[in-house]
């Protein structure tokens, strides 16, 4: 059969369903929500840097964090590793595209619109949402977020919702369905099991929160109380809803990117993944026991059952501790090149390792006493989301650019944007933990100019410059090496699994031709085929 | 009152929240200081230079390390989940006639303390309210709100519970140091959620009957 | 195919047992009823694979399969290109946007949506 020669106009872009493009427009629009909410998070910092600055009042402050919070989320960390997911499954596994393209394109519109949507909310008269990306009933019922934003926000987080679960349907399939021969479950890359185990939570995670959001919907508009303790309703019914949801999902936004943090230090050791079938337990261990983790988000309540919940939280820190230490078997014994996306997994490494042990912190419940709702815990969880997600989303920029569009990302302007951006990051976040213990609640539009919380604001914010600074050199990067288009090559990496033995990039059909396939490595085999298994 | 610092407990729950603190602390910058060691040996030792072009080995498993490694951890997490229990069932337990009964309600944006059979005092963020409390003696607190959830959090203390409306919620508060406490706000409720404080005033129990007279000609 | 019925099996055992547990320790209905849901899920999800899928003999499952093996293997038709996704998007986002501004805007974004999905399925017949 002959096919039609690939289309490059932009109306193609539109009508597409080729997994590639599909993964493009994911990944470039989350990226274009990571700068509008990286520039809400600057406003957030400016007006923290002093006490009782006057930048931002409290309606617009608590309309930012919103949208700062519910983008990052719901709009770039999740969404970046659907795209990539979506990029890479079909040519990891050797297929020439998703199982069902029409519903991966479709998931990719609804998740736009539902996006646009959460931030045409700021369009409206009582601006966007404020309540928060966690919409706690009663704040976010209409007798106290009377505002349409409010309703943009549950409707385009909705759509986000929908979307999601379609592209994880996608995935799974493919996955178990359109392997190419030889490709056993067993012999899959870490990143497409990892994109398993995440769909799977998807499944069984995202339904609650649209069902949370229908409830929520119909209690601002037709009648319902189901969080109104006036008729009966209870607001902690919407935290164990909403969380049942909530927790799953910031797993959601880690699995991924830990399965791009084991490609990227098992190709720049030289080594396979040490512990392989490890890893693979580990992830589906954390997916599991992530889904009965939930109410550690309301020990604060008082209303829940701790204990369980504390018990449950401390052993998911066994297979993530697992996962580390197999990182760090793949390097040990290695030739470790330092390349751009390198460096973002070791720095990954370094503070997910924090955000990690923070987490163990505040599953005990006497630590959370104070950390809950205090930016001890925003500390605590923007190391796991930014020090970890962010950093392992960098990673796989600069490692899979090439693949995707044959030319390089400059290496030295991607390291120096590494060192400002690893550098601002931890100056951002560390005294974070101190402003928690100390006594700042988080969500607050200023503090008082006492103690020690002006001077570590100060730090904090003199940090997220430098993070600014790390995105304008990325946006250099981008437009200098544009420009020069050195050319990549199949395999400019030398990566032993399949997405490199194609062209760079790959055509329409993702594979010519397809080597023999007899372990995790396809290209090593290829390499050496002396040695037919990979020790 | 000092400004937002170290806290300086101030009540016999706060002591073994404040021993939970350090326990988890030390124990997780210990476990990450190891970890961030090895990475950083790793990093530095196994890096692509003249003496080490390739790698090693391609062996990629070893399996009593990783049971190991699996058993080790799990161990350590039971051991502390055991302490937290213990001291968790310490800092929420209930004494049976406790000398002094507060029912706190927080509002958009401010506190009303109702003393059982004494004063109820209400103050917002322009006045913020005081909870005067006797030293040495238990206060049964009692925490509920009137509109969205807020949340009754003395940070010196250690301590907040969430003032959910529709429900109540008890907590007993022991103070062991006079002194007067910063309280503040710990779950966004709207516009003027920082600015929800209140403070916390441990007196001599003898101060604490007075005040209680005084407040009961007011 | 094993693997992955083995998946969805060994998560809805473990589902159970952790919403049993959570009923015996915390007797909260709210996220008893959520787990217990998910274990049924999972369920039906095994239950599917095992009926349609036990029989599938990929050659993706077979160690020493050669690509050549599978050569004019019909997996199925991938469309390349298709006006559908984009416009069913655009009819969701009427519906959602609709059930706040107009619910006519709405009902049309229901038609839309409804005559797109028989489009799609009429043309990959």
């Amino acid at each position: 059969m002959i096919a039609p020669p690939e289309r490059h106009d932009v109306l193609s872009w539109f009508t597409s369903t080729d997994h590639k493009r599909v993964g493009i427009l994911y990944m470039g629009t989350s990226l274009l929500f990571l700068l509008v909410a990286g520039l809400l998070a600057m406003l957030i910092r400016t007006q923290l840097a002093r006490p009782d600055a006057t930048l931002l009042g409290p309606e617009a402050y608590n309309a930012v964090f919103t949208l700062h919070g519910t983008a990052m989320i719901f709009l770039v960390i999740a969404p970046f590793g659907f795209g990539l997911a979506n990029y890479l499954i079909p040519l990891q596994i050797g297929a020439p595209d998703m199982a069902f393209p029409r519903l991966n394109a479709t998931s990719f519109w609804i998740f736009l619109f539902g996006g646009l949507t959460v931030f045409a909310g700021a369009a409206t008269n009582d601006g966007a949402a404020a309540s928060g990306w966690t919409a706690y009933a009663p704040l976010s019922e209409i007798t106290v977020s009377a505002g349409t934003g409010q309703d943009m926000w549950i409707v385009g987080v909705a759509m986000v919702s929908v979307a999601s679960i379609a592209a994880c349907v996608n995935f799974v399939t493919t996955a178990f369905v359109l392997r190419a021969p030889g490709m056993t479950m067993w012999r899959l890359p870490i990143f497409t099991w990892e994109m398993i185990a995440t769909s799977l939570l998807v499944f069984m995670a995202f339904p609650s929160l649209t069902a949370t959001l229908l409830l929520l919907f119909v209690d601002r508009h037709f009648g319902g109380h189901a969080f109104d303790p006036a008729y009966g309703g209870s607001p902690i019914l919407y935290q164990h809803l909403f969380w049942f949801f909530g927790h799953p999902e910031v797993y959601v936004m880690i699995l991924p990117y830990f399965g791009v943090i084991s490609e990227v230090i098992a190709t720049f050791s030289g080594r396979p993944i040490f512990g392989y079938t490890g890893m693979v337990l580990a992830a589906f261990a954390i997916a599991g026991l992530s889904m009965g983790v939930w109410a550690h988000h309301m020990f604060t309540t008082g209303a829940v059952n701790d204990p369980f919940f504390s018990f449950v939280s401390f052993l998911i820190a066994v297979p993530t501790g697992i996962k580390f230490f197999n990182w760090i078997g793949t390097m040990w014994g290695g030739s470790i090149r330092y390349t751009t996306a390198m460096w973002y997994a070791l720095g990954f490494l370094m503070n997910f390792l924090l955000g990690g042990v923070t987490g163990v912190m505040v599953a005990s419940p006497p630590v959370d006493f104070q950390a809950r709702d205090s930016y001890f815990l925003v500390a605590h969880f923007h190391y796991t989301l930014g020090g970890g997600s962010f950093f392992a989303l960098f990673a796989a920029i600069y490692y899979w650019w090439p693949k995707v569009f044959g030319w390089f990302l400059d290496e030295r302007l991607g390291k120096i944007g590494f060192a400002l951006t690893f550098l601002g990051f931890n100056l951002t976040f560390m005294p974070m933990f101190f402003m928690g213990l100390f006594g700042m609640s988080r969500r607050v539009f200023t503090y008082p100019n006492t103690g020690a919380l002006p001077g570590l604001n100060l730090v904090a914010s003199i940090g997220a410059a430098f993070m600014l600074a790390g995105a304008i050199v990325f946006i250099a990067n981008v437009v200098v090496s544009a420009r020069r288009k050195v050319p990549a090559g199949d395999n400019p990496w030398h990566g032993y699994t399949l997405e490199w033995a194609t062209t760079s990039p790959p055509p329409e059909h993702n594979f010519d031709s397809l080597p023999p396939i007899r372990s995790s490595r396809p290209l090593w085999n290829v390499e050496h085929p002396e040695a037919p298994q990979p020790p | 009152m000092h400004g937002p610092s170290w806290p300086l407990g101030g009540s016999t729950q706060a002591s073994a929240l404040a021993q939970d603190w350090v326990i988890f602390t030390c124990g997780a910058l210990g476990l990450a200081a190891l970890v961030w060691g090895l990475i950083i040996f790793a990093a530095i030792r196994f890096r692509q230079t003249k003496n080490n072009p390739e790698p090693r080995t391609q062996n990629a498993n070893n399996t009593a390390l990783e049971i190991a490694w699996t058993i080790a951890p799990l161990v350590i997490v039971i051991g502390l989940f055991a302490y937290t229990y213990h001291i968790e069932a310490g800092v929420e337990a209930l004494a049976a006639d406790a000398p002094v009964r507060v029912s706190v309600t927080g509002f958009r944006w401010g506190w009303t303390f109702a003393y059982g059979g004494g004063p109820a005092i209400t103050g917002n963020s322009l006045h913020p309210p005081e909870l005067v409390l006797p030293v040495g003696e238990t206060a049964a607190v009692t925490v509920t709100s009137s509109d969205v959830i807020h949340s009754f959090w003395i940070p010196d203390m250690l301590f907040k519970r969430d003032a959910v409306p529709g429900r109540t919620s008890t907590f007993d508060l022991t103070p062991n140091r006079l002194g007067t406490y910063i309280g503040r706000c710990g779950e966004f409720c709207g516009l003027n959620h920082a600015l929800m404080t209140f403070t916390v005033r441990v007196v001599s129990p003898e101060d604490y009957a007075r005040w209680r007279t005084y407040e009961a000609t007011q | 195919m094993m693997i992955a019925l083995r998946l969805f099996l060994s998560s809805a055992a473990f589902t159970a047992v952790l919403g049993t547990s959570y009923w015996f320790v915390a007797h909260d209905p709210a996220g008893t009823v959520l787990l217990g849901f998910m274990t049924a899920a999972l369920l039906v999800i095994a239950a599917y694979m095992f009926v349609a899928e036990r029989n599938a003999g990929l050659f993706a499952d077979n160690e020493n399969a050669a690509p050549a093996d599978a050569h004019g293997e019909r997996i199925g038709v991938f469309v390349l290109h298709s006006p559908a996704p984009f416009w069913i998007g655009v009819a969701v986002a009427g519906l959602m946007l609709g059930l706040i501004v107009a619910p006519a805007a709405a009902g049309l974004g229901l038609i839309a949506l409804c005559f797109l999905g028989a489009l799609m399925i009429v043309r990959s017949r």
